[in-house]
């Protein structure tokens, strides 16, 4: 038998036991027909068989121990003596345990996160290969939009990708869907026939786009995602083929995609590119296309930006009036769907990581001063003929077995906790949705976690092994005073390592905190409370921007609305408030000097009711706001923040000022300005209010906001109705309190902050245990230290002092070597801070004094202990 | 000082009476040993099964279940390159036991 097959076998007791049992009767029945064939009688032949053998029960039991003398059933008993041991020290056990889960739950649920976010694959190709192109302009944060001509010149002249596709997203970004006498608004989007392939997405219905697509006037053919299949025609094997009405014009479904490879996320109705508006198609201002690139094999990625550079340089120099200044960024898809989050993801995994190696060593430290109790018992049992190895796979067992039930305790916390990580990364903005749906608890999850007990397990089997003496007679003798300097210095030096560990999880914590603060304390410059927000697009041709028909569904709309009780006010806009707006324009402030082309200005530019910046709390600093008959008369008036008349305005009466718009185009618009309002921080409460223009009108797609006097979402089913007595068919979409908008889009800083801010209390209390540990310890071992001292003369405040001391040294310690690593983690995190230093003092102060208070208290404690020890007591317990 | 006891007599009986004939099953060690001896040494039979067992698994004995002579089942031992190894020195080691022994009984 090979050793592999005894270890397979040895997993198989009965079976072992079998064979033993065969082998031992075979024995017996052949000594038996040996004493028959001498003659004797059969009854005879048999007792003098068994008699020779010897007890077969005995025998069998013997060999069976031989068998399984390194099996399963022996580590079986190991596991089981250990969970005997930690029953009979419940404090240590449930306090260990606990440690373990808190830190390997913590760990499980951030590396979840990390799993999902950065390292897993992407449902796509190639995926580490695709990028997105971006077109970046001085004046525009960030990359933004590609414009239609642009897009299809990068296409013909790019040298670097396998292919380039593109897709476009074009407010409005849903359409109605009528099918089956249902109306709903859906997302759709634009794309490239060569999306699909370039993401390498097969359908799994029917078929995706191909060139003809891209071209042909036969183009009314949709793709539907795998959720809108779901959602929309109940999973209908037959969908492909059918008509459905989209914006009152019908389409042929011709193919659904697998389910999680929608890109863009959002999407759920793909149409050819070809359906854009021709003036879209054709102009070099309006940016429309999100370009994608699958980069040629081998190919890096700054040589691809180099190459996009180039075409965008001799574009501008054809094109300077639209291209000047416009520059190329290439993005790695992942970034591009999640690299907002990094940052976050990335420091709660390095405190959680912290965190979980204090836990690690306080364990070790508890570990260690049972060890220090047990050392004697050790020392016997090896005198007794237990080996090395036998006492480690013993303690080994221990330990495994307190990693794994914190193992899975801290599992549970995990479970507990994703929810809670999946809504705060849900509305972080720049990161894919299905993306931070998928951090879950999964297998690779899992294995790491078993991977980290196991590891832990290892190490601190091992600790206490490397403290067992290997000299009898030092171990046996009473008082043991030999070696409890060496020990408790180790054990001092772990608990320095904690406090360490802790200040800089503190400091990121209260870093973090203080971000989140200041966040929160921002005056957005409008009042977001009771303030409802929902979305409405009328379909067109039947209405067109601006007008009549457009203008009198809105002024009727708002007219009802009005005379609801619970409604203060209401008003239309076309940006949500507090969400990213790339709904901008250039601009010139006639009677300027003159600018070369592709110089001129962006500003964020509204179209808005007249009642907006009532409903928003905006004021009126300078002239007047919008009247119904502006809108009516399709009068072209500007109304401008604050931020837009001090960059562009000064030194001019603002009133008498006009600002020229379509100025690429042979004769602009010059519209007179005719009021200022005050700024609002409506890009989002991080970014300062832009310079921003208002124009009266309503657009098909519209933003109605709601000032309420009541709670605000009571009152959207009102708006419904109202919407409803209008048009039976119209849907709304994006109900929304502009509270939730506001909390959504600080979820991930609050998150984080909270995570952290837990974190910290986590470290502050284990490295207090720890401190508490290591002193009460080291007073037990003094008690005859402090003895004699007392005997000669030392008072109760000198001993008081003297184990305060000894705190202090390994506290202070701690402390200043937390600081200088916590310096280094905060410069590094500094991309999540919001106006905070990553050297703020108030963080430094608190975590210090934080640290130090608990530090006291757990010192207080031990050297109270110590002072009132009865000299004569102590000598005597030698 | 040679290590050497019972157990390790036992051990010996059983690797010497494998190398000289071949594969066996266990009763068919306990007959060689007690023929080979001249019915001088009769081990207790059952205690010859954890000796045989344990030499398996420190690699000195491998074994196979096949047919013996009257076509019964039976678990057929074998000596291993190491087994050979192990006799050697234990024969060496037996040597020196009996001219220790040898010894005192000539000095008394």
């Amino acid at each position: 038998m090979s050793l592999l097959s005894r270890i397979w076998a040895l997993g198989f007791r009965a079976k072992i036991d079998h064979e033993i049992e065969d082998e031992l009767k075979e024995h017996i029945r052949m000594r038996t027909a040996d004493n028959v064939a001498a003659g004797m009688p059969a009854t005879e032949a048999r007792r003098d068989a068994v008699l020779r053998f010897g007890n077969p029960t005995a025998v069998r039991e013997r060999v069976a121990g031989v068998d399984t003398a390194l099996s399963l059933d022996n580590l079986w008993n190991d596991i089981r003596f250990a969970g005997r041991r930690l029953l009979k020290s419940p404090g240590f056990s449930i306090t260990a345990i606990l440690t373990l889960a808190l830190g390997i739950g913590a760990t499980t649920a951030i590396f979840s996160a990390a799993y999902s976010v950065l390292l897993r694959s992407l449902p796509f190709q190639h995926a580490d290969r695709i990028v997105t192109i971006n077109e970046t302009h001085p004046q525009v944060a960030g990359g933004g939009e590609v414009t239609f001509p642009d897009y299809l010149d990068w296409r013909s002249q790019q040298s670097s990708f396998e292919q380039l596709a593109g897709y476009s997203i074009v407010s409005p970004e849903t359409v109605s869907l009528v099918w089956d006498g249902h109306a709903e608004q859906v997302h759709r989007v634009l794309a490239s026939s060569n999306l699909f392939s370039l993401l390498g997405v097969a359908p799994s219905l029917g078929r995706t786009f191909v060139e003809q697509d891209d071209t042909s006037n036969v183009n009314h053919v949709v793709v539907i995602s795998a959720e809108a299949w779901q959602r929309y025609f109940g999973a209908d094997r037959n969908v492909v083929g059918r008509n459905v009405d989209l914006n009152g014009v019908s389409f042929t479904i011709i193919g659904v995609l697998p389910p999680g490879s929608a890109y863009p996320a959002a999407g759920e109705f793909w149409m050819p590119f070809s359906l854009m508006d021709k003036e879209s198609q054709a102009s070099r201002v309006w940016h429309t296309v999100n370009v994608l690139g699958r980069l040629k094999p081998g190919l890096e990625l700054a040589q691809a930006q180099a190459d996009m550079q180039t075409i965008a340089a001799r574009l501008a120099r054809v094109y300077p009036a639209t291209n000047r200044n416009v520059g190329v960024l290439l993005t790695p898809l992942r970034e591009q769907l999640v690299g907002s989050l990094r940052p976050a993801v990335l420091s709660l995994m390095g405190c959680v990581v912290l965190v979980l190696l204090i836990a690690c060593a306080n364990v070790a430290n508890l570990l260690l001063a049972r060890a220090a109790a047990h050392s004697q018992e050790v020392a016997v049992r090896q005198a007794l003929g237990a080996s090395r190895l036998r006492l480690f796979t013993q303690s080994l067992s221990e330990t495994l077995l307190l990693c794994l039930l914190g193992g899975v305790l801290g599992t549970v916390f995990a479970a507990l906790t994703l929810p809670l990580l999946r809504m705060a990364f849900e509305h972080t903005d720049g990161a894919d949705p299905s993306l931070v749906q998928s951090i879950q608890l999964n297998i690779p999850v899992l294995l790491v976690t078993l991977v980290v007990c196991v590891f832990t397990a290892i190490l601190f089997g091992l600790l206490p092994m490397l403290k067992t003496p290997r000299k009898l007679t030092e171990a046996l003798r009473p008082g043991d005073r030999g070696s409890t300097g060496r020990k408790s210095r180790s054990r001092s030096a772990l608990v320095s390592a904690e406090i360490a560990i802790a200040i800089v999880v503190l400091f990121l914590g209260s870093l973090l905190i203080r971000s989140f603060q200041k966040l929160i304390q921002i005056d957005p410059g409008f009042r977001t409370d009771h303030l409802l927000s929902l979305e409405i697009t009328l379909p067109q041709p039947r209405y067109e921007d601006q007008a009549p028909a457009t203008n009198h569904f809105y002024e009727a709309l708002l007219e009802k609305l009005r005379q609801s009780p619970g409604i203060v006010s209401a008003g239309t806009t076309n940006a949500v408030p507090l969400n990213a707006s790339h709904s901008m324009t250039r601009f010139l402030i006639a009677g300027a000097a003159p600018l070369a082309p592709g110089a001129f200005p962006f500003a964020q530019i509204r179209y808005v009711s007249p009642d907006f910046f009532r409903t928003m709390g905006l004021g009126v600093v300078k002239g007047r706001g919008f009247k119904l008959k502006d809108i009516e008369n399709n009068s072209n008036l500007f109304i401008v923040n604050q931020a837009f008349a001090q960059r562009y305005l000064a030194g001019r009466d603002p009133l008498t000022s006009s600002i020229l718009l379509g100025v690429l185009s042979p004769h602009p618009d010059k519209i007179p300005v005719i009021g200022i309002v005050s700024n609002a921080r409506d890009l989002g409460v991080e970014t300062d209010a832009e310079p921003e223009l208002y124009l009266p009108g309503f657009g098909t797609h519209a933003v109605i906001l709601l000032r309420t006097n009541v709670d605000p979402v009571g009152v959207a089913a009102e708006v419904r109705d109202a919407v409803r007595e209008l048009d039976p068919n119209q849907p709304t979409y994006h109900v929304q309190t502009i509270d939730e908008v506001l909390s959504d889009s600080l979820a991930r800083q609050k998150m984080t902050a909270v995570l952290l801010g837990i974190f910290a209390l986590l470290a502050l209390t284990l490295a207090s245990i720890g401190i508490y540990g290591v002193i009460a310890y080291s007073v037990t071992q003094r008690t005859r230290e402090i003895g004699v001292r007392m005997a000669v003369g030392a008072n109760r405040k000198n001993i008081l002092l003297l184990i305060l001391r000894e705190a202090a040294t390994l506290t202070g310690l701690g402390i200043l070597a937390g600081l200088m690593g916590a310096f280094v983690c905060a410069h590094f995190a500094r991309a999540l801070l919001f106006q905070t230093s990553s050297a703020d003092l108030v963080s430094v102060c608190a975590s210090v004094a934080a640290l130090l208070l608990v530090a006291l208290l757990a010192a207080v404690l031990p050297a109270g202990r110590a002072a009132t020890i009865h000299p004569m007591e102590a000598l005597r317990s030698e | 000082m040679a290590r050497s006891d019972l157990q390790g007599t036992l051990d010996l009986l059983v690797l010497k009476t494998l190398s000289q004939t071949g594969p066996l099953y266990g009763y068919g060690i306990v007959l060689h040993i007690q023929s080979a001896s001249d019915d001088l040494l009769r081990i207790e039979e059952g205690s010859l099964y954890p000796a045989l067992h344990r030499m398996e698994q420190r690699g000195w004995l491998s074994s196979q279940w096949s047919l013996s002579e009257t076509n019964r089942k039976v678990k057929y031992y074998k000596l291993t390159a190491a087994g050979r190894k192990q006799l050697e020195t234990a024969e060496r080691d037996f040597e020196q036991l009996v001219k220790g022994v040898r010894a005192i009984f000539r000095y008394a």
